[in-house]
């Protein structure tokens, strides 16, 4: 023990000093510490949704996600007490929460089987799921109205959201397409009635590459249904797209003769009226730029509202109001119409020179003899339109103001002048003409007295006739001669040596000829092969792997059971 | 009351058991260095049990195991599944699963606890009470691996893709991390102290 080193020697001690040990548990305790304030920063935010039911949604394990990426999971299932709806909470991760704004849309995706497609089948093992659509919008919102099927577009595709006000919404309805001339470029996304207004609005969708077709001037209308159409070029049936019957279609333009709006800006959201039909789209597009009053002294039937103002045959406008209340003062007895000139169809017709002009133009076309008149467009249903044109013969120098309107002043044509004509047969003198009627009857008569003295010479014909029907006997025993002739009584024997021949050649097809034989022998095959066709349909039945695999050699023994044997 | 080897001036190697003189540094055949008693046992039992005491808390809190079935994840901690087992009436399944994983860990670290007390000297009970309890404890640790084993060969057989597949959860790994942390603890505790003490307070 002595050859130890001094140093050696053991250190007696009672340690009281820290232990490094105690390390461990302070790096425990930081881990702890971080890992809870990860936590509690990964929880996230709660937003609530409201359903209609809950199927398919589970706390904690219907997930909530967007395209497909979980953002987040149902935390709470509750049934709101007063309107049983259910209100289902999300803890959606805090990396998401920019997703969530005022114009999201969340849906249940389940397996969903309707008309057009088949969707969500990939939930019917994994169960729902939450989607989300992301919003556009800068606001936040923490409570949404969950959809109860997907939306038909996402918000996140860009394009054009419109809405259109309906009076008769028709076929029209959510899924149903929009078309110019003839392209699909958008859908109805939403239906909703207002009852207050009774209208119906449509929320569609236009895709961003045909947005730039809708301007302020566009005209929406809907397509649905048969169309037939009876007028002067003769019928036209206009048969629908087979889809557009079904699910009804938007068509929308710019009416002709419209000049194209202004693009829409693409802040706020546009209204535009849905029409009935192409026709009322096109009348809608009316735009007054002028008001004239005529005053007119003949009956108004067939003048209505929106009848056609016509300058020499072109449409420039229509008739707006036929009311004696346009008028103040008890003067005038005359039907006060006023009429509309449209701005579109002036453009269309007019150059802007003439168009500019104003009141000075006015005038000078009052002093070319500008008037108004009424003239029947169709005589059979009585319609009628007004129609202006200058009467160099009628010139007017003042201009009459009435109400506030110019005065156009009227000259009477059209059914006026009928009127004119029938009054004047009714003054024609026709006793004169009725004597000398009589006189032409008196004259027929006396040629029919000519006629039946040429009669008398018709004995002279009979005799002749007897003459021919001698001449027909002998033509008859003439033809007796030939058939006694030898040469004819040897006809009948030829056609039975022909006949023989005949016989000869069928030969082959009796019963011992070849030909029956043969067609005998293809019998029986054709017997044996439709027997071993039946053969194979009952091992096809019975065994129907026996097609691929070949017979199996043990079937063909009748299957017995061991303790009979 | 027998005398102690330290009483004696006598000090046992840890490694090889010879009894060495206590003047000596090294033990005489295998030159380990000697200590008559472990070094600050109870400070280190202490700090290892606190620390295990911190694994505790997200052992129990957090999934011990993901199971994704046909694309949907389920996450389940050690009560759920306890939870689950008791509804589905397989109560032995149940209470295993809760004495292996809840119980044990947790009156373990209850042991410990009270044996520092004990070796500091704050409370006295009978030194063949604590002797027994500290060998329960250090018998009965590395059962609580169970739950930790079970996980393990889950997650390595069951690897059907998207159809069925489990992964390890947080809590696996500081629920292994806890019961490592125990039986340091358990380890690093001297019960020779509790005689010592009894010695002591037997002699004055």
């Amino acid at each position: 023990m002595n050859d130890l080193p001094e140093s050696a020697k053991p250190e007696i001690k009672l340690s009281r000093r820290i232990s490094k040990v105690w390390v461990i548990p302070i790096i425990g305790l930081f881990l702890g510490l971080w890992l809870v304030n990860r936590t509690i920063e990964q929880k996230g935010e709660l937003i609530t949704v409201t359903f209609q039911n809950a199927d398919g949604i589970v706390i904690d394990k219907t997930e909530v996600r967007c395209r497909n990426v979980r953002i987040g999971i149902v935390e709470s299932i509750d049934l709101d007490p007063e309107d049983l709806t259910v209100e289902v909470g999300l803890r959606i991760k805090p990396q998401h929460l920019g997703l969530i704004r005022k114009d999201s849309k969340l849906w249940v995706v389940r397996p969903r089987v309707s008309g057009a497609s088949v969707s969500g089948l990939g939930t019917l093992l994994s169960g729902s799921y939450i989607d989300l659509d992301p919003g556009q919008s800068k606001e936040e919102q923490s409570h949404f109205a969950g959809l109860e099927s997907p939306p038909l577009t996402p918000n996140s595709v860009p394009g054009l959201r419109l809405f259109l006000d309906a009076k008769n919404p028709g076929s029209v309805d959510v899924g149903s397409g929009i078309y110019f001339m003839g392209n699909l470029v958008g859908k109805v996304e939403s239906r909703t009635f207002h009852t207050n207004t009774r209208n119906t609005e449509f929320g569609i969708f236009i895709e961003k590459k045909y947005s730039s077709l809708v301007n302020t001037e566009t005209r929406f209308w809907r397509e649905s249904g048969f169309g037939l159409k009876l007028d002067s070029s003769g019928v036209d049936l206009e048969v629908p797209t087979l889809d557009s019957l079904i699910a009804g279609r938007i068509n929308f333009g710019v009416p002709e003769g419209v000049i194209e709006g202004e693009p829409l800006s693409t802040k706020h959201i546009e209204y535009f009226v849905l029409h009935g039909d192409e026709d009322e789209a096109n009348t809608s597009a009316f735009r007054s730029s002028a008001q004239f009053l005529i005053l007119l002294d003949q009956s108004v039937r067939g003048l209505e509202k929106g009848t056609p103002v016509e300058f020499r045959g072109l449409p420039v406008g229509r008739v707006d109001i036929i009311s004696y209340q346009l008028v103040v003062s008890s003067e005038i007895n005359s039907i006060p119409v006023l009429i509309q000139l449209d701005e579109h169809l002036l453009a269309k017709h007019f150059p802007p020179s003439l168009r500019n002009e104003g009141e000075d133009g006015l005038k000078t076309a009052l002093k070319n003899g500008l008037r108004a008149s009424i003239k029947p467009s169709n005589l059979l249903t009585g319609q009628v339109y007004v129609d202006l044109d200058y009467y160099p013969e009628l010139p007017i120098n003042d201009v009459k103001i009435v109400s506030d309107y110019v005065v156009i002043p009227t000259t009477e044509t059209g059914l006026a002048r009928i009127e004119a004509v029938i009054d004047k047969i009714n003054n024609l003198e026709i006793e004169p003409l009725l004597a000398k009627f009589t006189e032409a009857a008196e004259e027929a008569s006396k040629t029919m007295q000519d006629i039946q003295t040429s009669i008398g010479g018709a004995g002279k014909i009979i005799a002749e006739t007897k003459l021919t029907m001698e001449q027909t006997k002998e033509m008859m025993t003439a033809l007796n001669a030939i058939m006694n002739d030898p040469d004819t009584k040897a006809l009948p024997s030829e056609i039975r040596t022909s006949l023989a021949e005949i016989k000869k050649g069928i030969q082959p097809f009796s019963e011992n000829g070849a030909v029956y034989g043969d067609l005998l022998r293809t019998m029986d095959e054709l017997r044996n092969v439709s027997r071993s066709v039946k053969r194979m349909t009952t091992e096809i039945s019975d065994k129907p792997n026996s097609l691929l695999f070949g017979k199996d050699p043990n079937t063909s023994k009748i299957p017995r059971s061991r303790k009979t044997r | 009351m027998l005398a102690s080897a330290r009483e004696k001036n006598k000090v046992s190697c840890h490694t090889c058991g010879r009894i060495n003189s206590i003047e000596e540094a090294y033990c005489l055949r295998c030159h380990t260095p000697l200590h008559s008693r472990k070094k600050n046992s109870v400070q280190r039992c202490l700090a290892f049990s606190l620390a295990s005491i911190i694994a505790y808390i997200p052992a129990n809190i957090w999934p011990i195991m993901i199971v994704t079935n046909l694309g949907r994840n389920e996450e389940s901690t050690i009560l759920a599944g306890v939870a689950t087992f008791w509804q589905m009436k397989a109560y032995p399944v149940a209470i295993t699963i809760f004495i292996a994983s809840v119980m044990i860990p947790a009156l373990k670290l209850l042991a410990l606890g009270w044996l520092c007390a004990l070796s500091s000297g704050w409370v006295n009970t009978n030194p063949r009470h604590a002797t027994r309890i500290f060998w329960l404890t250090e018998l009965v640790g590395r059962w609580s691996m169970v739950d930790v084993f079970v996980v393990a060969i889950l997650v390595a057989l069951v690897q059907l893709g998207n159809i069925i597949s489990i992964t390890p959860g947080t809590a696996a790994v500081s629920f292994g991390l806890m019961v490592i942390l125990t039986m340091l603890a358990a380890l690093s505790f001297e019960p020779r102290v509790i005689w010592d003490n009894a010695r002591q307070s037997a002699s004055s």
